[in-house]
């Protein structure tokens, strides 16, 4: 669907190309979903740079319905579980399939990496 | 900091970055932005909502940091810090990449006045205006009722904010002799991480279990029973800390003597060697200048759809400010503050925000050096009532286990990145 913005930017605008990024609602609503996914996940679904990193899974660029079977069978606790099963059961099978489909498109990279650590200053409260 | 300095230095900023391989989106986007975003508080809250406006804006809003410290420190883990098992530099970070990475105006100063009218803020070293404000400061304290504790956190130190306070509960815990009794006061809710007193506990349990024996932990809760994760850590309290934890409920604080660490509460009056006052909370001092505390004289009420204050237009609060019936977590103030960025960009642009925001939140806890438990929930907005309310199927650990301790290091690991680089 074409927002009324959107058809004003592309009659009106030469310099200013600036839309939302977001191209429907169920992207806005999977923008930030999705985006909840990385303080586990990492960023995009890529685990940060680190020795744990090696041993966790890296979901960013799995198969669509891969991800799709695992998260349902999390949801229907048909697979073993710590943690994830919490959190399917919470997601509607829309959200599922949006969710498979974000992660899916992401480039599988090791390019998440920590901020530098520093010695610790004074600080305000 | 005056607004020419700032836009000086981040002229500066955008031809580092264009010598970099990859170039940025916000380096390729049009100007003028279409409006400025001025972000109060650098903490996971507030530099999420930064990155995420410049990530979703593709550079278009032009998005100002105040914060007043240098450096970010982690409150997740530093209980790590008081155990014994982390020290306070692994979690003390820059805030370089995230500003380079996209282009953030940063200001290093300290907020003195907000005017919501005229959208402008006065700093100790300038002023800036606004299109937008996001407040978040986190949390404050509220030493009303224990006058005498304001005075005197070196002696008895919080450590609910980690830095400083950390290492000097560390100290004092190392040079404590073995015998001693280390006592934990814990407010009534709502307070930042309601499981964080009692994960706090089990560290510093397991430190005497390995080093002073002799050694016991008081923990006088002002609240009826455990607030988080109840029965993973009474399982706690009575397996592995049996003999070692003492757990009192419903005592909350009616005084305090610093000179002999006596506390007097409502059974009991306790002698400590070591004492710990999380005193009770409110939300941070950039909200009460801009009057936005009009839940209980502490709390934000905000709109869950963008997170704008329902006291005042054009203002948002996140993290541990709002009133919300959530935890105050780490990982629900980054889920805010992207909830916030987003529908900022979508308002800034002219587009409705997403009606029905869903987010994620894992809290996890450790109960020793390498085990850990969770917490997780899916929070889903309810457009009848308004506000967040737990999606089915949240819980808590069968147990606890080093599986989910290494799970928990690759969340910090992972929550670091995306809130900092």
């Amino acid at each position: 669907m074409i927002k009324p913005l959107h058809v004003i930017l592309l009659v009106f605008s030469t310099a200013v190309p600036f839309t939302s990024f977001a191209e429907s609602t169920s992207d806005l609503h999977i923008r930030t979903l999705s985006a909840s996914c990385f303080a586990c996940h990492g960023y995009e679904g890529n685990p940060t740079k680190s020795n744990i990193a090696e041993k966790q899974k890296t979901i960013a660029g799995q198969a669509a319905n891969q991800l799709a079977k695992k998260l349902i069978a999390f949801k229907n606790q048909e697979v073993e579980s710590t943690v994830m099963h919490h959190h399917a059961k919470g997601l509607t099978l829309d959200e599922i399939n949006l969710l498979a489909n974000y992660f899916s498109k992401q480039p599988s990279t090791l390019n998440n990496v920590l901020p530098p650590n520093q010695s610790l200053e004074s600080q305000h409260e | 900091m005056n607004k020419r300095m700032v836009r000086r230095e981040f002229i500066k900023l955008l031809g580092v970055s264009s010598v970099l391989t990859q170039i940025p989106a916000f380096a390729r986007a049009s100007k003028p932005p279409i409006g400025r975003v001025v972000i109060i508080g650098g903490g996971y809250a507030g530099a999420t909502a930064a990155k995420y406006i410049r990530l979703w804006s593709l550079g278009n809003i032009e998005t100002v940091v105040i914060e007043q410290n240098n450096q970010f420190i982690s409150c997740p883990l530093s209980n790590l810090v008081i155990g014994g098992s982390k020290q306070i530099n692994d979690l003390t970070f820059s805030y370089d990449l995230l500003k380079k990475n996209h282009g953030i105006k940063w200001v290093h100063d300290t907020v003195t006045a907000i005017d919501t009218h005229k959208k402008s803020i006065s700093m100790k070293r300038g002023e800036i205006s606004y299109d937008r404000l996001i407040i978040a400061p986190g949390v404050d304290f509220d030493y009303s009722a224990i006058p005498n504790i304001a005075q005197a956190q070196e002696i008895v130190p919080h450590a609910w904010k980690a830095g400083s306070q950390t290492v000097n509960l560390r100290k004092q815990l190392e040079t404590m002799p073995d015998g001693g009794v280390f006592v934990i006061c814990i407010p009534q809710t709502p307070y930042r991480c309601p499981p964080g007193p009692y994960e706090r506990a089990c560290q510093v349990a397991n430190y005497f279990k390995e080093h002073k024996p002799k050694s016991k932990v008081i923990i006088l809760d002002a609240n009826g029973d455990i607030v988080a994760k109840k029965g993973l850590f009474a399982k706690a309290f009575n397996g592995p800390y049996a003999g070692i934890i003492d757990y009192r409920p419903n005592n909350p604080i009616i005084s305090i003597d610093v000179a002999t660490k006596t506390v007097k509460a409502d059974f009991d009056t306790v002698k400590a060697d070591v004492l710990n006052v999380i005193p009770p909370q409110l939300a941070g001092k950039p909200t009460q200048m801009a009057q936005l505390n009009n839940v209980d004289n502490r709390w934000c009420e905000v709109d869950f759809l963008t997170y704008e204050s329902k006291v005042s237009p054009y203002v948002h609060v996140i993290g541990d400010s709002v009133s919300a019936g959530l935890p105050k977590s780490a990982h629900m103030a980054t889920s805010q503050a992207k909830v916030c960025a987003s529908a900022i960009v979508e308002l800034m642009s002219g587009n409705p925000p997403d009606p029905t925001p869903v987010f994620a939140n894992t809290c996890y806890s450790f109960v020793d050096n390498t085990q850990a438990i969770h917490v997780a929930n899916v929070y889903r907005y309810d457009p009848t009532k308004k506000v967040m309310v737990s999606a089915e199927g949240g819980g808590v650990s069968i147990q606890a286990s080093e599986k989910e301790g290494e799970y928990a290091r690759a969340w910090a690991y992972n929550i670091w990145s995306d809130t900092l680089t």
